[in-house]
């Protein structure tokens, strides 16, 4: 079993990482497009060290650093759980190749593992991307015991396996629970966006119950620190106090935990496995329709339809690309409902929010537009597109309304909850509206042309477009930077330059969202 | 109808897939267009079609070219590819009505036209379930409904027998035959050398993405059997690559 599961998890990885086409396409430019996607995940890397290194120094300059294994182990853990959790589902139970699968003599405990070998293998290179800068900072500045290797290096092999397990656990068992509904995906997307934002209100709650922080809690802030992240995660705990203290019997718990949980998911998803993806795989055929009339709509009209009937038919295209727009409404209900202190004070952000509000409502908007995959979602179909006489334009149109359609109710309540919790000014209100709404429009654009530059057609998976393409994360870096970058201008000039500032990024994004949408209604299907 | 001169296209990374195909087909022809695995067939559909774009040469659609307006020459061709991925998240009714939207069917048309075609195809029944549902020859018959809603003037399939059941196989023959009689042309690639030799009025073989014959069936043919022309054809192409 061992052979299949290793025979299993190389295709799957080569697949998941473009690696097999990298080394066989002649196409240059294909080449390069693979070369361009490693240096923005290097950038995207490299800053994230910076930012570990920075926090480390920081800790233990202050005093804390036995704080900081910990503190990495639950940041590592908590951004683990959620990138896993809304692709595990489809990840663990293949719908493309799961005929294939099935026919081949490998057994389901195989497929199931080898799965789940290839999420933990990405997972532990975002780990160790956070706990080595890390690692290494506490090392040469504490000089720790032998120990602190002995347990360290084995823990940050295990430290992925547990968030893992629970990420799995929960997009499986969405899965399962869906995957008898009619429309499976639209109940999906439906649960996973719904404990999200559980998950999210929670931990507003708790951020919210923390109140003022007291001299006392300064003066004794790495216990605090510790005390609530082990309320939350005491693996955490366990592995800190394991490496830090060499304390051997926390970290057998913490190992112990880590893959007893492991092994009981694979066992409970090897018994599973066959059933749920045979009923994810029934089709209800009823084989009883009668004409009746049909009505004639425009090209757009037709278009638009057809691309909110392919967003809603898959869970993961939902889920992901849906959850900036609903943060931007959880920001502004949350201003509602907490008060902007409380807001404020949860972000980090003292006396910022409430007068830097819009552009944080621009951030949020520009998480993830749904048109950055909206071109790759198209797949093996594009050549109907293509041989249609419909003009590139209408076909990108079709997309930027999609995302429109999603965005714009969210952007509406957003505003409503924010004017209602901030009594703003005429002319604050207007920002509040004006500003997010510019951001969606140049996202959605920006979407497009970042997807038609970087387009992929031949995938198996949706995970492949949503989560793993250039696009999705080139669009996502130049959205966020484009709506931080004048908030640090606002931050270090003052506020007192909030109205020329809003009205300079009004103009200038709205002239970079025209020159974008520009360029792409020149650019035909045939040259995609 | 279809007049392709000097057509060339190469993919990125260097290989010819048409290497300056020239061919004609007139309104009323039904063309077998015939040619070993990758030898280019599926490559010059879809430059015709507007899939892929090409390096050099000319296609003309009805006397205009696909390069100069490319929106006139799609409205009045279908394509049915080999393989036809659909869009498994609609119906087969939302389908062809998407595809009637495209086309500016009007809708009594519409529903007239989808009708005779799903009743004559045996697929009427299935129109209400998901695509996702369809065995490959239900999805290559929607397609093929698809493609005729617009009563094109040029029908271009590729392989187009292959996953058809006898009835829909015969019944897809009748259509081409009533498309000629109305004036339109039928351009297909094809393995199936039977089929072509009895369906086709006129047939184009390429080798290497070079047109190494083409004519009237029975011209070409001389008599004997097109799998020998073709086979005579085929084994001098390929002794000339050995040599």
């Amino acid at each position: 079993m061992l052979k299949q599961i290793r025979y299993l998890s190389r295709i799957q990885l080569c697949n998941l990482l473009g690696l097999n086409e990298i080394r066989h396409t002649k196409d240059k430019s294909r080449r390069m497009r693979y070369l361009g996607l490693a240096l923005a995940w290097l950038v995207v890397g490299g800053m994230m060290c910076a930012y570990i290194v920075m926090l480390s120094f920081g800790l233990t300059e202050m005093g804390m650093g036995e704080i900081v294994p910990v503190y990495l182990s639950a940041m590592c853990s908590l951004a683990i759980l959620i990138f896993t959790f809304f692709k595990a589902g489809s990840v663990i139970f293949p719908v493309h190749s799961y005929e294939i699968l099935v026919s081949l003599p490998v057994s389901q405990t195989a497929i199931v593992i080898s799965r789940f070998l290839t999420m933990y293998v990405s997972n532990l290179l975002l780990c160790l991307l956070i706990m080595i800068p890390g690692m290494a900072v506490y090392a040469l500045k504490l000089h720790p015991s032998l120990g602190f290797y002995l347990y360290g290096i084995p823990g940050m092999i295990l430290l992925p396996l547990l968030p893992l397990t629970l990420a799995t656990a929960a997009g499986a068992g969405i899965t399962a629970v869906t995957s008898r509904m009619k429309h499976k995906s639209l109940a999906a997307s439906g649960l996973m966006i719904l404990i999200m934002i559980c998950v999210l209100a929670v931990s507003m709650r708790w951020s919210g119950e923390q109140g003022e922080i007291t001299k006392e809690m300064l003066i004794n802030f790495a216990d605090v620190m510790k005390e609530k992240v082990g309320q939350i995660y005491p693996p955490s705990i366990w592995f800190g106090e394991g490496i830090t203290s060499g304390n051997t019997g926390a970290f057998l718990l913490f190992a112990g935990v880590s893959a007893g949980a492991f092994l009981v998911l694979v066992l409970v998803l090897q018994h599973w496995f066959l059933p749920i993806c045979t009923a994810l795989h029934a089709v209800v055929r009823k084989n009883d329709y009668q004409m009746g009339r049909l009505r004639a709509g425009s090209v757009t009209a037709a278009l638009w339809k057809k691309e909110i009937k392919r967003y809603l038919a898959s869970t993961i295209y939902v889920s992901n690309t849906v959850v900036g727009y609903l943060l931007m409404v959880l920001a502004a209900a949350a201003l509602l409902f907490a008060g902007p202190e409380k807001l404020e004070a949860m972000l980090g952000f003292p006396g910022l929010v409430s007068s830097m509000l819009p552009l944080l409502l621009a951030m949020t908007a520009s998480v993830m537009p749904v048109t950055s995959c909206a071109v790759s979602m198209e797949g093996k179909q594009w050549w109907i597109l293509q041989s249609l006489p419909v003009r590139g334009k209408e076909i990108w149109d079709g997309k930027i309304l999609l995302n429109l359609t999603v965005a714009l109710p969210c952007w509406a309540a957003a505003v409503i909850l924010s004017i209602l919790a901030l009594h703003p000014s005429l002319a604050e209100g207007f920002w509040i509206a004006v500003i997010p709404l510019v951001y969606i429009l140049f996202t959605s654009v920006l979407g497009i042309a970042v997807n038609l530059a970087m387009p992929i057609f031949d995938w198996e998976s949706d995970v492949r477009v949503v989560k793993q393409s250039a696009s999705t994360m080139v669009t996502m870096l130049i959205g966020m930077v484009s709506a931080a970058a004048p908030a640090l201008v606002l931050f270090f000039a003052g506020m007192e330059y909030r109205t020329v500032v809003y009205g300079a990024v009004t103009a200038v994004i709205l002239a970079a969202a025209g020159v974008i949408y520009g360029i792409i209604c020149r650019k035909d299907t045939c040259t995609v | 109808m279809l007049e392709i001169r000097n057509l060339t296209k190469t993919y990125k990374g260097g290989k010819r897939a048409v290497d300056n195909l020239s061919l004609q087909v007139e309104a009323g022809d039904i063309c077998g267009f015939i040619g070993h695995n990758g030898a280019g067939k599926t490559t010059a559909i879809k430059c015709i079609v507007g899939i892929h774009d090409f390096d050099q040469g000319e296609i003309k659609v009805d006397g205009v070219s696909v390069r100069a307006n490319p929106m006139y020459c799609k409205s009045v061709l279908a394509y049915v590819p080999d393989n036809p991925d659909l869009y498994e998240y609609l119906t087969g009714i939302q389908y062809l009505n998407f595809m009637a939207d495209i086309f500016g069917i009007p809708e009594d048309v519409r529903q007239k036209r989808i009708e005779k075609e799903a009743s004559d195809l045996g697929l009427l029944a299935a129109l209400g379930d998901l695509i996702s549902s369809y065995s490959h020859g239900m999805k290559q018959k929607l397609a093929l409904i698809g493609a005729l809603i617009h009563k094109p003037k040029l029908l271009i399939l590729d392989e187009p027998f292959v996953g058809l059941d006898p009835a829909a196989s015969l019944m897809l023959k009748q259509k081409m035959h009533e498309l000629c009689a109305n004036g339109s042309a039928v351009f297909f690639s094809t393995h199936v050398l039977d089929v072509a030799e009895k369906l086709c009025n006129k047939v184009v073989i390429i080798k290497n993405g070079q047109l190494v014959a083409a004519g009237d069936t029975g011209e070409l043919t001389g008599g004997a059997s097109l799998e020998s022309v073709f086979m005579e054809v085929a084994c001098d192409a390929e002794a000339d690559s050995i040599s």
